[in-house]
């Protein structure tokens, strides 16, 4: 195989210059300027290329850096600027770059364009300088001679056709390079699809869960309900009402998918019908404070079951007795979880008898509560209006998806 | 003489359940079928207690226990020869090693499930 080859190897194998040999030359580099994806490649292939199809003493490859001219390689037999970086506007380079169009110089100090103090170490008399890039070149191919001469249009010509290839297998790579990004973009947007998808699919079978311990829920809470009342009317009372509560709680628990609720909303679920009269029947009272899942269903049945007691039988049951709640969080010495005290008391009410049988209210009040939320309650039956103390351990919120988890 | 395939009433039995109305109604509903329940834990320290003291004849227990799984439970009941069954919203497909062959009541169930589970226990 003698072309197409891209690495830097098939740069050192390229011919030496050699007299009537220039369209191989020129059909040689533009092959392997095609293959490479390199930018380094393209300059060290214009580098080692520009010299024999121009049969020039020396060549530079200088490409621009913003308002410099940058010479960057040469393949010269005496040095000239290989590393200096010129101001674009006085150098040839810069010349040829901002006037997109080839300086063919035959001497350079009969040229204005030239600077010539900085050709006076050099060997150099005449010169091509070709830009590279059609609409914004940004590179030029310099080519050098040691003497006075008239260039041919050849070699004009075979200058401006190595420029164009190189600039296209510039433009190549930009696009290669852009399109390979693309394609990365698109390999990581399907990575993040599948795995939203594979989030999705915890997350249902989290819902399913969820549902399925809500219905055992609201089963318990039916059975308990009929059980507990003395006519189907009382028990669909008695049920809806639960329901109820256990629906307000899961629309606080909603706004934070299930990671933790606040107390004051969960309140407000349980007991908002009487916190709307005026003046309110019921009055709160407590710091922000922010609660479990379980915590906050467990407390909404609680305060549900009390109110719904208040209405039946204690200072809500006539048109002038209120209920007072009151919660506050004792910060325990060590980092373990905080004491939560919720007093609920109720004044203005007809005079209290302790009941002969507790319903399941109370019932959930005693058993279920100090289970559940590890804390104690104590019900007094005041003849002035019942006073209920909640006390709670407040562990810090689970991890999402911990409770869901059933 | 109890019916062939119906456990004697009176059994002892340990509720682990942390869902208090869950739990509520559990012990409602043995109490129907004539047993005692003699303790019921919500949480996974309590209900490791109460498996290894209580004088129990046999065990409910709830897979979840506020995010921590009652295995250990099943552990301490099995070492006991305390015999048990699950009682979960997943059925049987969220019981891991080496309790996967332990009886499994689904959630929600109704009183002759839950009879019918008692049984099964005590064949």
């Amino acid at each position: 195989m003698a072309y197409g080859g891209r690495s830097p190897d098939r740069v050192d194998t390229m011919a030496p210059p050699e007299a009537g040999a220039d369209f191989e030359r020129l059909a040689h580099a533009i092959e392997l300027l095609s293959a490479t994806r390199n930018p380094a490649e393209v300059i060290e292939i214009v580098r080692r290329s520009a010299r024999g199809l121009s049969g020039a003493r020396g060549v530079a490859v200088v490409l621009r850096d913003e308002d410099r001219c940058h010479y960057l390689a040469e393949d010269s037999d005496a040095p000239l600027w290989a590393g200096q970086k010129f101001p674009v506007t006085a150098c040839i380079s810069g010349w040829t770059m901002l006037n997109r169009r080839a300086a063919v110089v035959p001497d350079i100090f009969a040229d204005p364009r030239i600077p010539h103090d900085a050709y006076r170490p050099t060997y150099v008399r005449s010169l091509i300088m070709t830009p590279v890039g059609d609409e914004a070149p940004f590179a030029a191919i310099g080519a050098y001679w040691d003497e006075v001469r008239e260039h041919s249009p050849e070699v004009v010509n075979v200058l401006a056709a190595l420029a164009r290839s190189a600039a296209t297998a510039f433009k190549n790579i930009q696009l290669y390079n852009s399109l390979r990004q693309e394609a990365e973009r698109y390999d990581e947007l399907y990575r993040q699809a599948l795995q939203s998808e594979r989030r999705l699919q915890v997350m249902v079978n989290e819902l399913n869960h969820r549902v399925k311990n809500s219905l055992a829920m609201v089963q318990a809470i039916a059975a308990q309900s009929f059980r507990a009342a003395g006519s189907a009317t009382q028990a669909q009372e008695a049920l809806s009402g639960r329901i109820q509560a256990l629906a307000a709680a899961h629309d606080v628990l909603n706004e934070t998918r299930w990671e933790d609720a606040d107390l004051h909303e969960i309140v407000q679920g349980a007991v908002g019908p009487y916190l709307g009269e005026s003046p309110p029947r019921i009055t709160m009272q407590g710091p922000p404070l922010r609660i479990s899942p379980k915590a906050a269903i467990c407390l909404s049945m609680t305060l549900h079951e009390l109110a719904t007691n208040a209405v039946k039988y204690g200072s809500l049951s006539n048109d002038r007795g209120t209920v007072k709640l009151v919660w506050a969080l004792c910060p325990n010495d060590d980092a373990g979880p905080q004491t939560l005290t919720l007093d609920w008391t109720e004044t203005g009410g007809p005079p209290v008898n302790t009941p002969e049988r507790s319903g399941f209210g109370m019932r959930l009040l005693r058993r279920g509560l100090p289970a559940d939320l590890n804390g104690t309650v104590d019900i007094a039956f005041a003849l002035a209006g019942l006073t209920c103390r909640i006390t709670a351990q407040i562990d810090a919120p689970p991890p999402m998806g911990a409770e869901a988890w059933r | 003489m109890t019916a062939p395939g119906a456990i004697a009433a009176g059994r002892r039995i340990i509720v682990v359940e942390d869902e208090m109305m869950i739990a509520m109604l559990l012990e409602d509903m043995l109490a129907d079928l004539g047993h005692t329940v003699v303790g019921v834990a919500g949480r996974l320290d309590s209900a490791l207690d109460l498996a290894r003291t209580a004088e129990a004849d046999l065990a409910i227990l709830d897979v979840n226990l506020s995010g921590e799984a009652s295995f250990p439970v099943a552990q301490v009941l099995s070492d006991r020869g305390l015999p048990f069954m699950f009682a979960t919203g997943y059925g049987a497909l969220g019981i891991e090693a080496p309790f996967q062959s332990a009886l499994t009541l689904k959630k929600p169930f109704v009183l002759s499930d839950l009879s019918k589970a008692l049984d099964s226990l005590a064949a």
